[in-house]
């Protein structure tokens, strides 16, 4: 299995703008995910606006199921938002900003 | 020239807000003018509030194409935080000996990295937090989804003014940090997805419950609705305070599970959003 490296392709360990989560989107919305893990491992930091814009919107746009993205990260802090954004993104079809009956509560 | 003047308190709550709003809408009525702001009355103004200011001033060069001008001398004696922090930078900026101010800055929304820099070296460089590795961490976390909020939601060219500061000697160590920008504010785009949503405070409710999200309408495909949510549930858990102003609407965490309204309206209305936070460090 071939790996593709996050770090390498946004060239910092700070995963935080929206944009770079675009153009991780894009590359991979291309890629054979079968065929590679995506390492996180040495990310020091990743926003969800990050994580939303590329393995979100992967999840949302191709089907994948999170349970096949095969990918590595070493910092529990980010495999917590990676966890809660794929499955965020599994379910998005079904949180499409329908109000709650706890608004009058916040 | 006019003299515009500020008094009493400008604090980080719905009067404070009111009080700049009201100097806001006060200077629209002049345009090509030098305006001379009178601080002689005012006898406290929270340095953070710097940002909202600088957003107003910001503004009204642009729009009215107004200057302004202010007894330097009274200010270097009464309020020189204003000028640590870089609000009233008439000269060179004098040393911040207390260590207690964060620079006022701008950025627009290209500019992740460069806040991510700010962040890490004027906000969270402070003495205070050094042995802090978790809360640094969190500040960083929160503050980066406040400006990636900014960069996808405002959809405005205008930048976003940021400014902080310290308070030590309070019990709960706690730093304010302050962010404002001029783009469309929450009520637009949320009452564009469910017109049920029809004032600031419903559009500021709803936007905090999780999973939450406009993206549908400017991000398709994109799912969306945890990093205010987060900010929202650290804030609580962590005894911070989350407050947001937009349209006519302050509204604040602080009085959560208690018996007093969490949102005032303002007198009048205030383009854009504001997101003030207050972290506690001990």
């Amino acid at each position: 299995m071939e790996t593709f490296n996050v770090v390498d392709f946004i060239g910092t360990n700070r995963a935080i703008s929206h944009s770079d989560g675009e153009k991780l989107f894009s590359v991979l919305s291309k890629m054979d995910l079968s065929k590679y893990q995506i390492i996180f491992d040495d990310l020091s930091t990743a926003t969800t606006a990050f994580l939303n814009a590329s393995i979100g919107k992967l999840i949302v746009t191709t089907g994948i199921k999170a349970n096949n993205f095969n990918y590595s990260v070493t910092s529990q802090r980010i495999r917590s938002k990676i966890l809660r954004v794929m499955a965020n993104a599994e379910n998005y079809e079904y949180s499409d900003g329908v109000i709650d009956v706890t608004l009058e509560n916040i | 020239m006019p003299v515009i003047k500020l008094s009493g308190e400008i604090k980080t709550n719905n009067y404070g807000f009111n009080k700049l709003i009201e100097f806001y809408y006060r200077c629209l009525n002049y345009s090509n003018v030098n305006i001379s702001i009178d601080l002689y009355s005012l006898r406290w103004m929270d340095a953070n509030l710097s940002a909202f200011f600088q957003s107003i001033i910001y503004k009204l060069i642009r729009e009215r194409n107004l200057s302004f001008s202010t007894d330097k001398t009274f200010v270097d004696n009464r309020f020189s935080v204003l000028r640590r922090n870089g609000f009233l930078n008439f000269d060179e900026p004098i040393e911040d000996n207390r260590e207690s101010t964060v620079g006022l800055k701008m950025f627009d929304s290209k500019e992740c990295n460069n806040f991510d820099h700010y962040i890490q070296n004027d906000l969270l460089n402070h003495r205070s937090l050094c042995d802090k590795t978790d809360l640094v961490e969190n500040i960083t976390d929160n503050l980066l989804e406040v400006f990636n909020n900014y960069q996808i939601h405002a959809n405005t060219q205008d930048p976003v003014f940021v400014c902080g500061q310290y308070f030590p000697n309070r019990s709960n160590g706690e730093v304010n940090f302050t962010m404002v920008d001029l783009g469309v504010g929450f009520l637009d785009l949320i009452s564009a997805k469910d017109p049920n949503i029809d004032t600031s405070v419903k559009a500021i409710r709803w936007a905090l419950i999780e999973k939450n999200t406009t993206k549908s309408i400017t991000h398709n495909g994109e799912p969306g609705g945890l990093g205010l949510y987060d900010l929202y549930q650290y804030m609580k858990d962590n005894n911070g305070i989350l407050e947001i102003i937009t349209g006519d609407v302050y509204w604040t965490s602080k009085h959560q599970g208690t018996k007093f309204d969490s949102y005032k309206t303002l007198l009048r209305p205030y383009i854009g959003t504001t997101i003030n936070l207050v972290f506690n460090c001990n």
